[in-house]
């Protein structure tokens, strides 16, 4: 089993991701594993087109109407995020990990390098996150 | 990844019954021009600031730069029927 198949599906199991996502996630990998094995010399990486993460909600407040929010974050926000972590204090970064721990998130940010980011981004491509009630619609995505 | 950090802004308020709407470029470039001088004087105390909670200053600054430059192309977008806002980084 391959490397990015068990982390989608540890991810299933913790309960991170539903059935559907995980489905989507095992699709993509099936679909494009050339892509993902090739590097950035045969041809250009999938993430490098993912340009913004789109948060939309649409929800019906109250006896008022309806609310939108549509949120565009710029992907190199979050390259530039990881760099942040790189500047983190060692005792503040295993409190961080050890809180992210409590949480369900076994990550060590140490280890999070712009490398794996565009590992995450790339799988975020083929990722949609839909919830649906009579009260609200959220979205998020990748453009 | 661009080190540009943004140059305008704009924030634009939609009308509502209450009150009238407003739409403003923001020249963020002045405010940088602004605070240049003050950062220059601000920056002995940032090194001071890093060596103490043992931080790279050097590092520190590129992180820093790195998010403000990554800013560009943010667009935020609120609309409910008390009011409409949006907001784009150039």
């Amino acid at each position: 089993m391959s490397e990015n198949r068990r982390q989608v599906l540890e991810m299933l199991a913790s309960g991170r991701i539903t059935a559907n996502e995980a489905e989507r996630l095992l699709a993509a990998l099936e679909r494009a594993p050339e892509t993902l094995v090739a590097g950035p010399a045969a041809e250009p990486r999938r993430a490098d087109r993912i340009k913004y993460l789109r948060v939309v909600v649409d929800a019906l407040d109250g006896h008022d109407g309806p609310t939108k929010v549509n949120v565009r974050v710029p992907m190199q926000l979050l390259r530039a995020g990881v760099k942040l972590t790189s500047i983190i204090p060692a005792r503040a970064r295993t409190e961080v990990n050890e809180a992210l721990r409590k949480q369900g998130i076994d990550v060590d940010i140490a280890k999070l390098t712009p490398e794996s980011l565009e590992d995450i981004l790339e799988q975020l491509r083929d990722l949609e996150v839909g919830v649906d009630n009579e009260r609200a619609k959220v979205r998020v995505f990748c453009e | 990844m661009s080190l540009m950090p943004p140059l305008f802004m704009i924030v634009h308020i939609l009308p509502t019954r209450a009150r009238r709407g407003l739409r403003l470029w923001v020249p963020v470039f002045l405010i940088w021009i602004l605070l240049a001088p003050f950062l220059l004087v601000l920056l002995p105390v940032f090194f001071v600031i890093c060596a103490a909670i043992d931080l790279h200053p050097f590092e520190t600054l590129a992180a820093f730069f790195a998010v403000l430059g990554s800013l560009n192309g943010t667009h935020v977008e609120v609309e409910s029927p008390d009011a409409a806002v949006f907001i784009h980084v150039y």
